[in-house]
C-alpha cells in the first residue's frame, strides 16, 4: 500500500475528532530546526465543512480492538485499514510543513494490541520526528485511554498538547457504548497529565532549560447526541473537568452516524445536531471568558439550552432587574455579562471612555456590534432611540430573525405579531357606531 | 508634497513643524491632483530628519506608534479595499496621526473615537489582517535545487510583515516568497533575507517531488471534511476567495497529455515544465 492510500484512509478515520488546535505554545524558530510555534494558532486552511486545518490529522494506525458503538474504527465494523510507519509519518509532516501546508501533527491512534503498545507506537514516530528530523513545530498528541502512567510521561515530554477523550458525557453511557474503556481509564491518565503539568511547571520555575511537558496544556472531547445526556450534564461534567484537571479546552462533537452502528441507544438516520453543538461551545465560553458558572445558565428542571436565543441572552431575559447597564460606569464583569458584549468590545468600551463620555454613535465608532447590546444598555441615562426595555418587546426582537430565516426552527410556543386584524375585539362593535354618533366618546 | 517614499513622508511631517499654521495635508507627489487654491511644498526625503521624526515617535507615543505608522506605509492606495471600503490617503492620514501623537503622547491609544486615529486604525487593521491571512495560505513549492518558492498577490505590500516570521520558522531552507501584484520578492538565503525587485527573474522548474507532494496534500483536504457538515459560506468567511488561487488545495486535478492527474496551480514566470 503506497503512503497516499494510507493517507486518504488514516486521515478518513481521524476527521471526526474536533481539535485542531494549534495554540497555547509560543516557541521562537531554532536555527538548524525546522518550525516554530505561535500561542494563538495558526490556521492554514478551511476544509468544505468549514473547519479549520491547522495540523496534520491522522492516526498512527485505525486497526483498534475496541469496540466503542459510536466510533467509525471499532473492531465489528468493515473498513480499510491501514498503518503508518514512523518514517512515513515523519516524511509527510515535513513537507508539509516545509510548503506552509499545516502547522504540525495533530496524532492520534486506534488501539493495536493493547493500549501501551498503541502508545509505544505513537511515542517512537514522534520521537523520530522530534530528534532524526529536527522538528520543532506544533504537535498534538492522544492519549489512549488505559495507558501506562510511564508512557504518558514520555510522550508529553516530547509534544506541546496532550488530550484524551472522554466521548461520552456519564458513565452510563460509557458502559454501555464503550465496553472497553471503563470510566478510571480516561480519568487516571487525565490526572497524570495535569499532576506532571505543574510538576514541570514548578521545575521550569527553578531551572530555566528544563524540559517542559505538556507547555500547551490538555484537552479533550465529548460527544454531543449520541446518548441521552442532557446539556445540563454536559456542562456540568466540562466545568468540573476544566476545574480538576485544568483542561485548557473541551471540545463538542455533534453526532455523526458514520460508524453504521444499529446499537438501540444511538440515534438512526438524524442530521448531527449542530445548532446543539453550537449552543454548547456558546456555554463553554461564558464559562472560560465571561465570569458565569454552569448554574447560572442551566439547571436540573431546566437542563437544555433555549435554540431560539444564545445563552447569554436567555440568562439576560431572566435577569432583566440587572439591566439596562450604564455603558459609562459598569465595570468589566458587568459589561461582558451584556448580550452582544464580548471581550474586545468590552475592553474597547474601557479604553475609550478614559477620553469622555461615550454615546451611541461611539459605541458604533468603536465597532461595538448593537444589534444584541441596544436592549440592555444605557449611554448616559438614555435608552437607544426607538428601543423600549420591556420583555415581549426584547423578547420577539432577539428572535425576529431566527423566526424569518427559512427552514428554521419550529416557534414554540408561537409569538404573533400584533396586528389590526387579527385582535377581533379591536374591531367596532354593532353599537360602537351609535356611541360615537351620540357623542358619548 | 513628498516622493512617496517612507523617509519623504517622514521628512514632509518633520518640516510641518517649520510651518505655522502647519499645512492642511501631506501627500505623495505621484497621487497628489493640485489645487489652484492651495500651496504646495516639495519636500526632498532626508534621512537625517526621517531618523529624528522616528525617535520622536517612539520616545511620545512608544514603540507601538512607531509600529503603527510602518505598518500603515504598507498600505496600497491603489488596492480593491481602498476603493471599496476605506478610501483614505495613508500619508494624509499617518501625517495627522503623528501630530496628534506627538501632541497627547500615548494617550492616542485610548482615542478611539477620534477621526484622525479611527482612520489610521482602520488602514493598520486592514494591513494586518491581510499579512495575518497570508501567513496562514501562503504556499511555497520546491524548485529543482532545493529553493522553495511562493507566489503572493496581496492587496498590500505586506511582504516585510511576512518575512520574520517566515525566517525564523523556515530556517532551514532558502525561500523566495514573490509578491506579483507590486513586482517584489523577499530572498532568504539560509543567512539573511532581503527584498528585490523581480523584473528580471528567472527560476528553475519544480521539483519532481513537488507534484506528488501537492496531490498529497489535496487528497488530505479533500478528505478530511465531514460530507455531513458541508458549509460553503463558513469556509468562505474564514478564507476568502481572492486567496484561493494560489493555493493548492483548492485547485481541480486536471488531465495532462500523457493522461497523468496534475495538480493545476498557475505560475506567472513561466509556464509549469512539471512532469
Amino acid at each position: 500500500m503506497d503512503v497516499s492510500e494510507k493517507l486518504r484512509i488514516l486521515a478518513d478515520s481521524a476527521k471526526y475528532d474536533v481539535a485542531c488546535t494549534s495554540s497555547g505554545v509560543t516557541r521562537g524558530g531554532v536555527k538548524g530546526m525546522l518550525g516554530s510555534a505561535v500561542g494563538g494558532g495558526i490556521c492554514h486552511s478551511f476544509a468544505a465543512d468549514g473547519r479549520c486545518i491547522s495540523l496534520l490529522k491522522v492516526l498512527m494506525t485505525n486497526v483498534c480492538v475496541y469496540d466503542c458503538q459510536y466510533c467509525a474504527n471499532r473492531v465489528s465494523n468493515d473498513v480499510e485499514r491501514a498503518a503508518f510507519t514512523p518514517d512515513e509519518l515523519a516524511n509527510l509532516v515535513i513537507e508539509f510543513y516545509r510548503r506552509n501546508y499545516i502547522e504540525g501533527l495533530f496524532l492520534s491512534s486506534g488501539v493495536l494490541r493493547n493500549a501501551d503498545y498503541a502508545m509505544e507506537q505513537m511515542c517512537a514516530a514522534i520521537a523520530l520526528l522530534r530528534n532524526k528530523y529536527r522538528f520543532n513545530g506544533y504537535i498534538h498528541a492522544k492519549a489512549i485511554p488505559g495507558c501506562s502512567q510511564e508512557l504518558v510521561d514520555k510522550l508529553g515530554h516530547l509534544v506541546d498538547r496532550m488530550s484524551i477523550n472522554v466521548e461520552l458525557p456519564s458513565e452510563a453511557s460509557l458502559n454501555a457504548l464503550a465496553p472497553n474503556k471503563p470510566k478510571d481509564s480516561i480519568f487516571k491518565p487525565m490526572l497524570a497529565i495535569k499532576s506532571n503539568i505543574e510538576q514541570s511547571k514548578a521545575e521550569l520555575a527553578v531551572y530555566r532549560h528544563a524540559q517542559p511537558f505538556v507547555p500547551g496544556g490538555q484537552s479533550t472531547q465529548m460527544i454531543i447526541g449520541a446518548t441521552p445526556d442532557t446539556d445540563f450534564q454536559i456542562m456540568r461534567l466540562a466545568d468540573s473537568m476544566y476545574k480538576k484537571f485544568r483542561l485548557r479546552r473541551v471540545f463538542y462533537s455533534a453526532y455523526i452516524a458514520a460508524g453504521g452502528s444499529t446499537h438501540a441507544l444511538l440515534p438512526q438516520g438524524q442530521p448531527p445536531p449542530l445548532l446543539r453543538e453550537h449552543r454548547l461551545y456558546q456555554t463553554d465560553f461564558l464559562l472560560r471568558f465571561y465570569g458565569f458558572s454552569v448554574d447560572e445558565i442551566l439547571s436540573e428542571d431546566a437542563p437544555s439550552l433555549d435554540p431560539l436565543l444564545d445563552p447569554k441572552c436567555h440568562w439576560a431575559m431572566r435577569h432583566l432587574d440587572t439591566f439596562p447597564v450604564e455603558v459609562n460606569r459598569a465595570d468589566r464583569e458587568t459589561l461582558l455579562r451584556v448580550p452582544g458584549v464580548g471581550t474586545k468590545s468590552a475592553d474597547k468600551i474601557l479604553t475609550a471612555r478614559r477620553n469622555g463620555t461615550l454615546r451611541f454613535e461611539d459605541l458604533k465608532k468603536l465597532r461595538v456590534v448593537l444589534k444584541r447590546a441596544m436592549y440592555f444598555i444605557t449611554c448616559n441615562g438614555q435608552m437607544m432611540p426607538g428601543v423600549k426595555f420591556s420583555e415581549p418587546f426584547i423578547y420577539n426582537n432577539l428572535t425576529a430573525d431566527v423566526k424569518l430565516r427559512p427552514g428554521s426552527l419550529p416557534i414554540d410556543p408561537p409569538v404573533k405579531q400584533l396586528t389590526w386584524f387579527d385582535a377581533t375585539n379591536l374591531l367596532p362593535a354593532a353599537n360602537d357606531f351609535a356611541v360615537v354618533q351620540s357623542g358619548q366618546i | 508634497m513628498h516622493d512617496g517614499s517612507f523617509e519623504g513622508l517622514l521628512t514632509a511631517v518633520f518640516d510641518s513643524y517649520a510651518h505655522s499654521p502647519p499645512p492642511v495635508s501631506v501627500a505623495a507627489a505621484e497621487a497628489c491632483q493640485q489645487r489652484l487654491d492651495c500651496q504646495y511644498a516639495e519636500v526632498a526625503a532626508d534621512p537625517a530628519k526621517s531618523a529624528r521624526v522616528i525617535a520622536g515617535i517612539k520616545q511620545k507615543m512608544g514603540p507601538g506608534g512607531y509600529q503603527k505608522v510602518w505598518q500603515a506605509f504598507l498600505f496600497d492606495e491603489d488596492s480593491d479595499n481602498n476603493r471599496s471600503i476605506c478610501r483614505a490617503d495613508k500619508s494624509d492620514v499617518t501625517y495627522h496621526y503623528i501630530r496628534l501623537g506627538m501632541r497627547v503622547g500615548g494617550k492616542i491609544f485610548s482615542m478611539l473615537t477620534d477621526a484622525r486615529v479611527m482612520a489610521m486604525d482602520r488602514i493598520c487593521a486592514l494591513v494586518g489582517r491581510e499579512a495575518g491571512l497570508t501567513n496562514e495560505f501562503l504556499r511555497f513549492s520546491e524548485l529543482e535545487g532545493g529553493v522553495y518558492y511562493s507566489e503572493i498577490e496581496p492587496e498590500h505590500a505586506i511582504l516585510p510583515m511576512l518575512m520574520p516570521h517566515f525566517v525564523d520558522r523556515l530556517n532551514i531552507q532558502p525561500f523566495i516568497i514573490h509578491d506579483l501584484r507590486h513586482g517584489f520578492a523577499g530572498v532568504y538565503d539560509l543567512r539573511d533575507w532581503y527584498l528585490t525587485s523581480t523584473a528580471e527573474m528567472t527560476l528553475p522548474a519544480y521539483s519532481n517531488e513537488e507534484q506528488r507532494c501537492r496531490r498529497m496534500w489535496k487528497l488530505f483536504y479533500d478528505t478530511i471534511a465531514i460530507k455531513e457538515r458541508t458549509n460553503p459560506v463558513c469556509r468562505r468567511n474564514h478564507m476568502p476567495k481572492k486567496y484561493w488561487k494560489h493555493m493548492v488545495e483548492m485547485q481541480p486535478e486536471v488531465q495532462t497529455a500523457n493522461g497523468k492527474l496534475q495538480m493545476a496551480i498557475c505560475r506567472s514566470q513561466q509556464p509549469p515544465e512539471m512532469e
